[in-house]
Parts: structure tokens; sequence; C-alpha cells
């Protein structure tokens, strides 16, 4: 069973990273980034840590506990 | 016959309003949303471009219905998603007053957006406020309470302004016509007004705040109406804005929209309540929204107004399925959910098509609205906005994958969704219909191309480009692989965090505790004072000749003091001891008198000087 799954996701990981080079896109690049081969694979994966990253360091810096706002007050 | 109808959409919901305390509690109640629902459906979908409903009102004339193309896909949406709204609440809520609430806001929302002139966009942009504030309230919680207060007080000054900005254009240029503003402290102050309702960063709070605190169908309804009005909006009258920062034109609400797409999906991913993360995410895809109208080409703003359309979609069937999951379960956390795709199937598979819509996988229709937008952005050569929306709909799939995950497919033992069932069938058969559409468009996004406002540009578009296809594709996956790896740092935790409300608030009891302390020393001091003079007035008038008598002897006798012995002193104060005598009838009618000639004498003399 879980080797199983491992070859399924294996196999569309591969799809999709091939992908490009399969399929020849005639549209004009609009910026020179996107004619980098695997680029929004590549910005997945930066901007993915990176929101995670942030997202979670502001957590560390904003949390409070979860009564705080709680004190029959409007404000 | 159809073609005939021209009745505005408002009228049938407030009508419906007004028929639903007679009907009591039972089947007769039903009956009569579904009609409302149905007729009002009927009467938004026969519309036809035209400007009718003129009502001339103290010489402004005052236009109810004017459609044209953009009004009239606002109309397809807010009544369609209207009446799903109503049909998933038939089996969920009590209250009259709630139903009541409800469809004076979807109604009032309606009206906004066929309106024709600014005054009566102002009354149903009011009204929208004061309805949604009723289906916050009837949560009957403290928190709502409370919540409901901060979110009234935020819409009204965001409706001061609008109304000050409306009144300034209208002294500038005599037009009470919808359309673009000139520039001006008019034209801020209808920014700001605007802003808050689609939820500008600084102005977003109130969002956050209300959304969860609503009741389980009145979240359905606010997240649909409030913003995406408020875009019309600013698509009517901002389309393309440039705002001059020290001499330079910036397409201040373009850029806005970027900065509101990254700023709700940061703030979603570090979010524990399920319709806190919803709600964020709404001002992140409003900002989708935002930016395609700040771009103010035929194609942005073709992108803006689609993803209204598929955002009201798959956003609606979100809190609809949250709104089944708290009902079902009686939590809102997603530290105490979990493991609910056995039980909840239906709900479940609903909230997976509707998080694939909104992440804009491929084949969903959240893809084809979302890349419009991105693609105006790279024609008009917007490359950092490129990008943020780009980076944006990266954090979105992120947050709904942890969504689905923490609240569906985790495993856990926790008690409160040990014994779940499906949801009633009304939510269910809300939840379907609206599923069905979020993957139709996506489908064929001609269906949804046909009634753009700019329908030749529309169809020239390709959503299914091979190379937006692919990228989109390896954007996604590797975005689903970095979740599954990194899920343990996004993970929930029972916390809550701050945003800029905190300022809000921290302010908010800073005007209280000024009000309370020093403006209230200031008054009670200008209160005695006063009270004073009121009392030496009465005791002067009770006797005045023997009150000057007093008062001389008093002021002589201290101006004297250093010249007189202390006995002279006691001696001569002992005097005014004595008891005071009434004055006569007649000297008080002398007194009378008197004041009468000083009268006369004043107004002589003014008319004198001032003939």
């Amino acid at each position: 069973m879980m080797m199983d799954k491992r070859i399924v996701i294996s196999l569309v990981a591969i799809l999709v990273l091939a992908a490009p080079f399969i399929i020849r896109s005639h549209t004009h690049a609009s910026f020179w980034w996107q004619e980098i081969p695997l680029f929004y694979a590549l910005a997945g994966f930066i901007v993915s840590v990176l929101l995670i990253s942030v997202a979670s360091g502001l957590c560390h810096w904003l949390n409070r506990a979860e009564n705080y706002y709680e004190r029959g007050d409007v404000l | 016959m159809i073609e005939a109808l021209n009745i505005p959409p408002v009228l049938v919901y407030l009508i419906g309003a007004a028929l639903i305390p007679l009907m009591g509690r039972g089947r007769a109640r039903k009956a009569l949303l579904v009609a409302v629902a149905v007729i009002g459906l009927a009467c938004a979908f026969s519309l036809r471009s035209q400007t009718s409903w003129v009502v001339p009102i103290s010489g402004f004339e005052l236009v109810f219905l004017h459609a044209d193309r953009l009004s009239l896909i606002m109309g397809y949406i807010f009544s369609f998603i209207g009446a799903a709204a109503i049909i998933y609440s038939l089996d969920v809520v009590r209250d009259t007053g709630e139903y009541i609430c409800g469809l004076l806001y979807l109604g009032s929302a309606l009206g906004a957006v066929f309106a024709g002139d600014f005054f009566t966009l102002y009354v149903f942009w009011e009204i929208m406020a004061f309805s949604s504030l009723g289906l916050i309230w009837y949560s009957r919680t403290e928190r709502a309470k409370n919540a409901g207060m901060r979110y009234i007080i935020f819409h009204l000054f965001g409706g001061c302004a609008f109304l000050a900005g409306i009144i300034i254009h209208f002294m500038n240029t005599g037009d009470i016509a919808i359309g673009p503003v000139e520039h001006g402290i008019g034209y801020l102050l209808l920014l700001i007004g605007v802003g808050v309702n689609t939820a500008f960063i600084p102005l977003h709070t109130w969002l956050p705040d209300s959304y969860p605190k609503a009741t389980i169908a009145g979240a359905v309804f606010m997240s649909v109406y409030t913003t995406k009005t408020g875009v019309y909006v600013l698509a009517r009258t901002f389309p393309g804005a440039e705002v001059f920062i020290l001499g330079h034109p910036f397409h201040f609400v373009a850029y806005m929209g970027g900065l509101m797409a990254l700023y709700g999906v940061i703030f979603a991913l570090m979010q524990n309540d399920v319709r806190k993360l919803l709600s964020y995410h709404i001002v992140s895809q409003v900002g989708y929204m935002v930016a395609g109208i700040g771009i103010g080409t035929a194609i942005g703003i073709n992108g803006g107004i689609a993803h209204v359309f598929n955002h009201i979609l798959y956003k609606a069937l979100l809190f609809m399925c949250m709104g089944a999951v708290i009902y079902r379960t009686g939590k809102m956390n997603l530290t105490e959910l979990g493991g609910l795709a056995k039980k909840m199937p239906v709900t479940t598979i609903a909230c997976v098509i509707a998080a694939l819509s909104i992440s804009g996988v491929v084949g969903f229709n959240g893809y084809i609205s979302k890349g419009m937008i991105i693609h105006a952005a790279e024609l008009s050569h917007m490359h950092i906005l490129a990008l943020a929306l780009m980076l944006g709909s990266v954090g979105t799939f992120l947050s709904f994958l942890k969504l689905t995950y923490f609240t569906f497919f985790r495993r856990t033992d926790a008690e409160a969704v040990a014994d779940v069932k499906e949801a009633p069938l009304s939510m269910l058969v809300a939840m379907s219909v609206t599923a069905f559409f979020c993957v139709a468009i996506g489908v064929y996004p001609k269906m949804l191309y046909m009634i753009l406002p700019y329908v030749d540009v529309a169809m020239h578009y390709d959503a299914y480009a091979p190379g937006h296809t692919a990228g989109t594709l390896q954007l996604l996956a590797m975005t689903a692989f970095m979740f599954v790896a990194l899920k343990v740092l996004i993970a929930p935790h029972e916390r809550v965090t701050y945003d800029i409300d905190y300022l809000y608030r921290k302010a908010g009891r800073g005007i209280i505790w000024f009000c309370e302390k020093p403006l209230m020393a200031f008054a009670n001091a200008i209160d005695g004072v006063l009270k004073r003079i009121a009392d030496s007035l009465v005791w002067f008038s009770k006797n005045p000749a023997a009150a000057s008598v007093i008062l001389l002897t008093t002021t002589s006798t201290r101006l004297m003091r250093p010249y007189t012995s202390k006995e002279a002193e006691v001696k001569q104060l002992k005097t005014i001891e004595e008891p005071r005598e009434r004055l006569s009838i007649g000297t008080g009618v002398l007194l009378v008198l008197l004041f009468f000639l000083l009268y006369l004498v004043v107004m002589l003399i003014h008319g004198w000087l001032a003939p």
C-alpha cells in the first residue's frame, strides 16, 4: 500500500516536472525568468519555504493566549 | 414574456423580508424563503441592459435600476448565491430575525449593484452594514456582541468617508451618476470609504474579527456581499486608479491588491479558527480582484470581475462546508477537529473542490480568473505585482492543504468528532449545486466569458495555454510537496495572533480613557464654575440691595485690612450677619422696569449703529 502511494506520487512528480519539456509553449514569455527551465517548480519551492518560515516566525512574535481578547470589552 | 420583466431584484427580497414574520416558524416560512430565492433569481436573470425606475426626489434623479454588463454579472452571481445560501440556512436557522437580516442584506447588496446614482448606492450600502450586523449578533454570544460593535464602528467610519466623498464630488460636478471621480480630497475619501468595504490593508481588521463570530448561515451570506459590493464600486469609480505620491502617479489600487493578496495568506497560515482562516483568505482573494481592477485594462477588469464571480462560488462553498462542520461538531478550531472525511463524505468532497478552486488548480474555476489577472499584470508590465500574485497563490494552496488536511484527513481520537453525522439535506443540496458550478466554470470557461464586461477581450483569452497550465501545475505540485515536508511548522496551535487591530484597540481604549478622565475632569470643572456663578446670582437676586451692601462691606473690609485693627474688622464684619429684609413688591417692579429701560436703550443703540 505504502509502496503504491510512493510510486504514484513519484510518477506524478516526474510527469509534472517533465511537462514543460514535452509541451513546447508557443506563447512568448513575458519575463526573462520564465525561460528558465522548471522555473515554476523552483519558484514553488522557494516561495513555500519563504511563506512557511515567515508565517511560523510571525506566529512566534504575534501570538497570544486564546482568550486574550475575550475580556468582555468591546475594545 | 420573461423578457418584459424589469423589476429591481432588491424589491423581491425586501417584500420577502417584510412577509417572513407573518409565516410562523414552520413549513410556510420555508416555502416563502424558497419562493423568494427563486423569484429573486428569475428577476435578476431576466434583466436586460437598461436604465429605469428613475425617481426624481427634490431635484435629484435617483436611479434604482441601472443595468449594464458590469452590474448584470454581479446581479447574476449575487442572486444565485443568495438562493444557495437561503436553501443552506433552511434547516439551521431558527430565528425569524436572522432570516430578515439575511434577506435585507442580500436585497440591499443587489440594490447597491443596480443603483444608478451615488445616493441610492449609499443608502443600500448602509442598509447592508446594519443588516449584516444582525447576522453577527444573532450568534447571541458575548464575543459576537463585542465583535459586532467593532464591525459597525468600522463600517460607520467607512460610510461617513464614503458619504463625504460623494458630497464633495457632487459639489464639484453637480452630478450624482456613478462613475469615475475627479482627483482631490473627495477622491481620497471615497477611496477610503470603498477601501473599508474591500478590506484594504490597515482597514481590513473588521473582516477576520467579525466573520468567525457570525452565525453559521450568516457567515455564508457575509462572505459574499460586503467585500464584493466594494469591489464592484471600485470597478465603477476607480478602474486603473492612480494616486499621486510626491507628484508621481502610482497605481495605488493595483499594488494594494498585491499587498492584500500576500498579507491575507500569511495571516491565514497562522490561524486555528477555521472561519478566521477563511476570512483572511477573503482579504487575500479580494486582493486579486482589487489588483485586476487597479490594473485598469479591459482584461484586468475582466479578470477582476471574473474573480469576483468565481470567488463568490468557492468562498461561499467553503463557508458552507465549515459551517456544516461547526454545526455538527460544535468545534471551530483546527486543533479540535480531524478525521471527518469518513463521517461527512459529501461535505469533504465539496470542501476539497472549493479548496482546489480557490488555490487555482488547473481545471477549477479559480484557475481561470486568477490566470486572467496575472496575465493582465504581465501585459501591463507590472512585474512585481505579477510576482506577488503568484506568491499569493502558493500561500493559498498551502493554507487550504492545511485546512482540509487538519479538518478532514488527519487521524484524531478527539471526542468531539467521534460520532458525527453528515450535514442536513438542505446544506448538502446548497453545497452540491455550488460545487458543481465551481467545476463547470473551470471545465467550460466560455460560460463565464459570455457574461464578462468586455466580452470580446474575454473570448480571446486562452485559459489553458500550455505554458501557463504546465507552470501552474509545477508550482502547485511543488507547493503540495513542501506542505507534506514542512507541515509540522504550520500545524495549528491553540493561540490567537495579533493583527493591526491590536493598535486600533489600543487607540480605541486611549480615546475612551481620554474621554473618561481628562475630558470629564475638564467638563466637571466648567460645570462647577457655572454652578457657583449661578448660586451666587441666586443669592444676589434674593435681595439685591442687602446683597450689594454685604458685598461692599466685605470687599472694603478686605481692602482696608492692612490699615485697620483686628477688632475693627470683626466689628465691621458683624454687621453683615444681620438678617436681610425682603424687598417690597414695589421695588421688584421698579427693578423690572429698570431692566426694560436698559433693554430699550440697548435696542435703540443697536438700531442706531446698524440701520
